[in-house]
Parts: structure tokens; C-alpha cells; sequence
């Protein structure tokens, strides 16, 4: 059974009289332990899809199935649960609080779960080690690499064990090099920890290497799903 | 989320911008700080004015004399002097007023006429009876100085310092009377102890004539009492009543001095009965200053005519309701221009970090927990400002009152304060400042709990 069943998911913006289909009649079934990139032009309605599967959009027609649930339909409790252990996002844009110091953004997660509070430090500096950034656990944001911030935001990401990554551009702000390590770092998580991860990116070449299925979207249309054998 | 997270949290975000952290609390400061020493000076002059009232006898002491001697009725002193009519008023009513259960002391006031001599000066006077049983209220309950006598058969004696000041002395350290180069200032204790020398005018029936024409002489026999002071009763220029009259003496020494009673004078010359049994007048105590009126309108309906400034205190409260709900005002407009600064600084700040809430949303905050962050960032700004309030209300009251004394502060108690910062208004004013801050953030958290967290991230 999938992970996550997508059917005939679709989201139209009105914008006064013309209307704007940025996903129509979309369906994916997403396997654990997948990796799956979402690529596109701009506009084609990839973030829109992502943000869907966050759990931060519910407002769109269709289905999305997670352990029995339809998420569109979740109440505020249901799905800040969901998003909170069932998803941890990423962005192209790291999305850390500025004034909290690397740690501190990662143990922010831990703050708001059942986590208890005496393994909170143990937690956080566990992750840092893991994506290499023990020395960097009292920076703050601002003192930090993008690659050492996105890595940071990985962490944050991963804190209360998620069983989905959802990575909206992760490598958009990098150089080819650091967009490597963090592309090895994410294909790490999901072949040693079996993480299900679905990437948005515009870069094709590296959605084919890395991923098992690659969706393509056109105006808000999958026009082609490629798997890898 | 545990508490302690909370907290963090919030004072993570009140560190953050400590310019506007500090521009909130001082809202709250200035906001509390009025509302605290408006209630303060209220009740400070409440209190006050009512000590002193209460203190000077007005309000609990009523004169109750026979409807002959209602000086209003007559208009002139022939005829209340030859009034004919006289509802007696002697022991037995004496022991019906003290029936009455609101009323603690009942006696008949004895005022006589005398010289008095005091360290070799001499002033005319009246002296009054006043029992020792008094001396369990005010103001001979807190004497200035030394004390008031233990029995009515003391030869004793009370001064006022009014008194005092007639004879051309004032007690050292007192600025109750103005100084002046005949008047001495002198030592408390080299006065109470001293003996003062009473001497009265007795009629001398012996050597009246009857026949002798009216403008001759009246015959008089001079009679020389010599009594020790015992103490100097606290008295302001508000005292009336019991204190209009300056020197006080037990009862029965006062009745054992022999003097001329006019009315006496007249009704012998005029051939009238002389009846010693008959007072002229009451002093009647009530405990309660409340339970004036209904003590008053007894003693009326008994047939005799009552007099009291203590009537006019339900009006002197009616005023003191107004100053306070005044007060009350400028503090709650104060308190309501913090309230709007509070909502104000949490919109705007929920306004700039609207990015980070939503951040907090994506990563799994509940709109509880963003609520709570906000409500415990506003409490501590409350608290905080609460605290800072009560010393700046403190402070300021305490300074309007130096200034009210200065100026008005000898009409009443000596050394009184004109306001009553208690630790009562303290705690009460801290847990007000944050329940209002509580309350003003409550839209504030409600929009930063709703905050979407998909147009939070949004790229700008
Ligand atoms: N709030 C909005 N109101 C109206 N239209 C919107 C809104 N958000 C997105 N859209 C439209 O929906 C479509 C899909 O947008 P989306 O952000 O998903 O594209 P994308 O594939 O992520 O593009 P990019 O690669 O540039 O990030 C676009 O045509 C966009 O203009
Ligand atoms: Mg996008």
C-alpha cells in the first residue's frame, strides 16, 4: 500500500474573473522508502503540490491519503500532528529563525512535541553531528554557510523522526558542489533510514540520478512519470 | 509544550526587540502607575478627612438640650433666659438616652465660667465637664502629650492646645499655631504636671438685696481651685464640639466648683425657681458616626432638640464618592491608553515576525501554543510593568501628598498622609496590570495563531 495516495488532486486560484489551475487531476502513489523529485518550468505548480503534502495547504479538490487519512480534510490539531511528525519540510530559502542559534533552531520542533525536555540537547547535537555541524551548533543563521544553513534546516527538518522529507528546491540557492553534498546528504537519510523524500527541483539531471520516480509537471498537468528500474 | 518552554520562548521574543519591549512596559508602567496613586490619593484623603472628622468628635457626638433653649426659636436672649416652659432634662432622662443601644456615653454639659491662671498669666474662660470615661475615645484617647485623667474625682485638668495658645504658650516641635514674639514655646513636660489655679464667681446670696436698685452691683465671692495638668489633647483648627471648649475637668471636680450660672442669676433675681436638678444640655456619643441619624431622630421624637454637625457627613461622603470616582477615571483612561499601546506593540510585533510564526506552524506549533507564547509575552510585560507601576504610583502619590501637606496639612491630623499606598493596592495593582495585558493580547494571539503559514513562507 502507498505511503501516500494523491488522487485527482486539483487547485485552481481565482484571480477576479480568470481562473488559475496550478494542479489539475493529479495522481501519485508515493511508496515508503521512495525517493521522489518533482521537477517542471516555473509555475508548473511544484511548490503548490509540495505544500499540499506539508500539510500547510488544505485548500484544494481531490484526495490525499496518509495512513487512512484524507489531509485536506484534517482539523487544525490533525494537522499541525501531521506536521510535526509525520512531514519535515525544507526549503530553498532555509527558513531558520534568524536570532536562535543553530542548536536552538533545531530543538525549536522539539519544543512544540511530546519530546521530553532532558534528551532535547542530546537530540539536537546528534543531528548536528550527523550532518556535520557540531562546531556550528552556536551560530547563528546569519554566520553560517548556505550549505551549512540548509544543512541546519535538515536537522531541524528531521528532529522529531519524520517519516517524509519534503525538500521545496533545497539546492536553489547553492553552488553545483554544496547542492552534491546536500543531495548525498538527503539520498543518506533515505537509504539508511528509509526516509520517503519528495524533492521539487528544476534540475533534471540530478532528479533522474538520484530519484526512484520522477514526476514532470506542465501547467499544473503531470505530463510524464518516470521510474527508475 | 511545558511551561518552561513557553517562557523561554516568550522571553526569546520580548529580547528580541528590547527597544519596543521596553516602550510596552512603560505603558503599562505609567498606566498602572496613575491608576495605583489615583485609587492611593482617594483613599488617602478618604481616610484622612474621615480621621480627622472622627477623631475631633464631630461626627460621633450629639448636643441635645430642651426645646426652651433652641436659640433659633426665640432669636433673642430675653427670651430664652425667661422661657417659662422648660421640658426638664435631668437623670432620668440621662438614664433613658443611655437606654438607647447605638449609644455608648450619655452626660450633662457642664460649662462654667472661671478665670484661670496658669504660670502667672491669666485669660477668662469657660471650662467644661468632661467624664473620664472619655478617655477611651477619641481625641482624648490620643493625647498630644501626657494623658487624660482616670476618675472623676481627679483634681485634674485637660487642655487643649488652643488653650494653651490663649494663655501665650506652644509646645516645642508643634507648628500647629503661628509663632509670634508674646508667645513662648516651651518643653511638653515642663507643662503637664504644673498646676493651673481656677477661680470662680460665686453669688453671693447673703449680701443680695432684692430691693436694691438694678443697676447695683451683684454681690460675688471669689473661690480659688488649683488643679494639675495631666495632659495636652491633640486638637486642628477643625475641632468643634467637645474641643470648642478648651479646658477640661472630671466631672465632679467641674461640679464641685462653685460658680455663677446666669440663667441661675437671673431666675433668682427675678423671683423664678432655681432648679439644680435640671441640665441644660447633653453630650451624647454614639459609637458608630453611621448610627448618628438614627440616634438623633430618637432623641427628638423624646421631645427635646438635637444638634449634630455629624448630619452633614453623608454629603461629605457623597464628595468623597465624587473625588474618587474622578480619580478612578484619569487612572482608567490611563489604564485604557496602556491597553491600546499593548495591542498595538503585540500587532506590530506579530506583524514583523509573522515569517517566524509561520515557520513555527510548518514545524508543528498548534495555534494553542502560539496563543500561549503570546499571552505569557504579554503577562510578563504586564508583570513587569505592574511591579515598575506600583513603584512609580508609589512614588508619585507619595510626592502629591508631600505637596497636598504642605499646603493644607495643618487643618487636619498633624503628620497625616494624603495617600494610603498599602500592600493590598501593590498586589492588587501587579495582578491587574497582567490580567489587563492578558486580556489586551487577546486578539493579538488569536491573529498570530491564525497566521497561515503558507503566505508566511511565501517568498517576499
Ligand atoms: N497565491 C496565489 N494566488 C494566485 N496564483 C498563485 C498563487 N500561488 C501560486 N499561484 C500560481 O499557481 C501556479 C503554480 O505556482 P507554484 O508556486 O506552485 O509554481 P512552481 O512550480 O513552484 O514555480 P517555481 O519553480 O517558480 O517555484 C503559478 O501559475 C502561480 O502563478
Ligand atoms: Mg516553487
Amino acid at each position: 500500500m502507498a505511503l501516500i495516495k494523491i488522487e485527482k488532486l486539483s487547485k485552481t486560484y481565482n484571480k477576479g474573473s480568470n481562473k488559475i489551475f496550478a494542479l489539475r487531476n493529479i495522481n501519485i502513489d508515493i511508496e515508503e522508502g521512495e525517493f521522489v523529485s518533482i521537477v517542471g518550468k516555473s509555475g508548473s505548480g511544484k511548490s503548490t503540490l509540495l505544500n499540499i503534502l506539508g500539510g500547510i495547504d488544505t485548500n484544494a479538490e481531490g484526495n490525499v491519503i496518509y495512513n487512512g487519512d484524507n489531509i485536506l480534510e484534517m482539523n487544525e490539531k490533525q494537522l499541525s500532528h501531521y506536521r510535526k511528525y509525520t512531514v519535515g519540510m525544507i526549503f530553498q530559502s532555509f527558513n531558520l529563525i534568524p536570532w536562535r542559534t543553530a542548536i536552538d533552531n533545531v530543538k525549536l520542533p522539539l519544543m512544540f512535541s511530546e519530546f521530553p525536555r532532558s534528551l532535547r540537547e542530546t537530540r539536537a547535537c546528534e543531528l548536528l553531528y550527523n550532518m556535520g555541524l557540531n562546531k556550528r551548533a552556536l551560530h547563528y543563521p546569519s554566520e553560517l554557510s548556505g550549505g551549512e544553513a540548509q544543512r541546519v534546516a535538515i536537522a531541524r527538518a528531521l528532529a522529531n523522526k519524520p517519516k517524509i522529507i519534503l525538500a521545496d528546491e533545497p539546492t536553489g540557492n547553492l553552488d553545483t558542489a554544496t547542492s552534491f553534498e546536500i543531495m548525498s546528504l538527503l539520498q543518506m537519510f533515505n537509504q539508511k533510514h528509509n526516509i520517503t523524500i519528495i524533492m521539487v527541483t528544476h534540475d533534471k539531471d540530478t532528479a533522474y540520478r538520484v530519484s526512484h520516480k520522477t514526476v514532470l509537471l506542465s501547467d499544473g498537468e503531470i505530463i510524464k512519470t518516470t521510474i527508475k528500474e | 509544550m511545558k511551561p518552561y518552554d513557553i517562557i523561554s520562548l516568550s522571553l526569546n521574543n520580548l529580547t528580541q526587540n528590547k527597544f519596543r519591549t521596553f516602550l510596552a512596559i512603560l505603558g503599562v508602567t505609567i498606566g498602572i502607575g496613575s491608576l495605583s496613586s489615583m485609587i492611593s490619593i482617594g483613599q488617602g484623603i478618604t481616610n484622612n478627612i474621615t480621621n480627622t472628622l472622627i477623631s475631633n468628635d464631630i461626627f460621633t457626638g450629639l448636643n441635645v438640650s430642651t426645646k426652651d433653649d433652641d436659640y433659633s426659636k426665640y432669636g433673642n436672649l430675653g427670651n430664652y433666659l425667661y422661657s417659662e416652659e422648660s421640658l426638664p432634662i435631668n437623670d432620668s432622662i440621662v438614664s433613658v438616652i443611655e437606654q438607647i443601644p447605638q449609644v455608648t456615653t450619655v452626660f450633662p454639659e457642664i460649662i462654667k465660667f472661671a478665670e484661670i491662671s496658669f504660670n502667672g498669666k491669666s485669660i477668662k474662660s469657660n471650662v467644661k465637664s468632661v467624664p473620664a470615661i472619655m478617655g477611651k475615645f477619641k481625641p482624648f484617647s490620643n493625647m498630644a502629650h501626657g494623658h487624660f485623667y482616670k476618675s472623676d474625682k481627679e483634681n485634674s485638668v485637660v487642655l487643649s492646645k488652643a488653650a494653651l495658645y490663649k494663655f501665650g504658650y506652644i509646645i516645642e516641635g508643634d507648628n500647629d499655631f503661628g509663632k509670634s514674639k508674646n508667645i513662648k514655646v516651651l518643653p511638653a513636660d515642663s507643662i503637664i504636671g504644673k498646676d493651673i489655679h481656677i477661680i470662680t464667681k460665686i453669688f453671693d446670696y447673703n449680701k443680695y438685696n432684692p430691693n436694691s436698685a438694678s443697676n447695683a452691683e451683684i454681690p460675688i465671692i471669689h473661690d480659688t481651685t488649683t488643679l494639675t495638668i495631666t495632659g495636652i489633647v491633640q486638637q486642628s483648627p477643625l475641632s468643634a464640639g467637645l474641643l470648642s471648649v478648651g479646658i477640661f475637668l472630671p466631672s465632679n471636680t467641674c461640679e464641685n466648683l462653685h460658680a455663677i450660672d446666669l440663667k441661675d442669676v437671673f431666675n433668682i433675681i427675678n423671683d423664678k425657681p432655681v432648679n439644680y436638678e435640671n441640665y441644660k444640655s447633653l453630650y451624647v456619643k454614639v459609637l458608630n458616626y453611621k448610627d448618628l441619624k438614627i440616634v438623633k431622630s430618637k432623641i427628638e421624637d423624646m421631645g427635646f432638640v438635637v444638634f449634630s454637625v455629624g448630619d452633614k457627613l453623608e454629603d461629605i461622603e457623597k464628595i468623597f464618592n465624587i473625588i474618587d470616582i474622578l480619580l478612578a477615571a484619569i487612572g482608567t483612561i490611563a489604564i485604557l491608553v496602556s491597553i491600546f499601546g499593548i495591542i498595538n506593540t503585540m500587532l506590530m510585533s506579530i506583524y514583523e515576525r509573522r515569517k517566524e510564526i509561520g515557520i513555527m506552524k510548518a514545524i508543528g506549533a498548534t495555534k494553542r501554543q502560539i496563543k500561549l507564547i503570546f499571552y505569557i509575552e504579554s503577562s510578563i510585560i504586564g508583570f513587569i510593568g505592574g511591579i515598575f507601576g506600583v513603584l512609580f504610583g508609589c512614588v508619585a502619590s507619595g510626592g502629591a501628598s508631600a505637596i497636598a501637606g504642605e499646603q493644607i496639612g495643618n487643618l487636619l491630623t498633624p503628620g497625616s498622609n494624603f495617600f494610603d499606598f498599602n500592600w493590598k493596592l501593590a498586589v492588587a495593582s501587579i495582578i491587574f496590570a497582567t490580567i489587563i495585558t492578558i486580556i489586551a493580547s487577546i486578539y493579538p494571539s488569536r491573529k498570530a495563531a491564525k497566521i497561515d503559514p503558507l503566505i508566511a513562507l511565501r517568498r517576499e
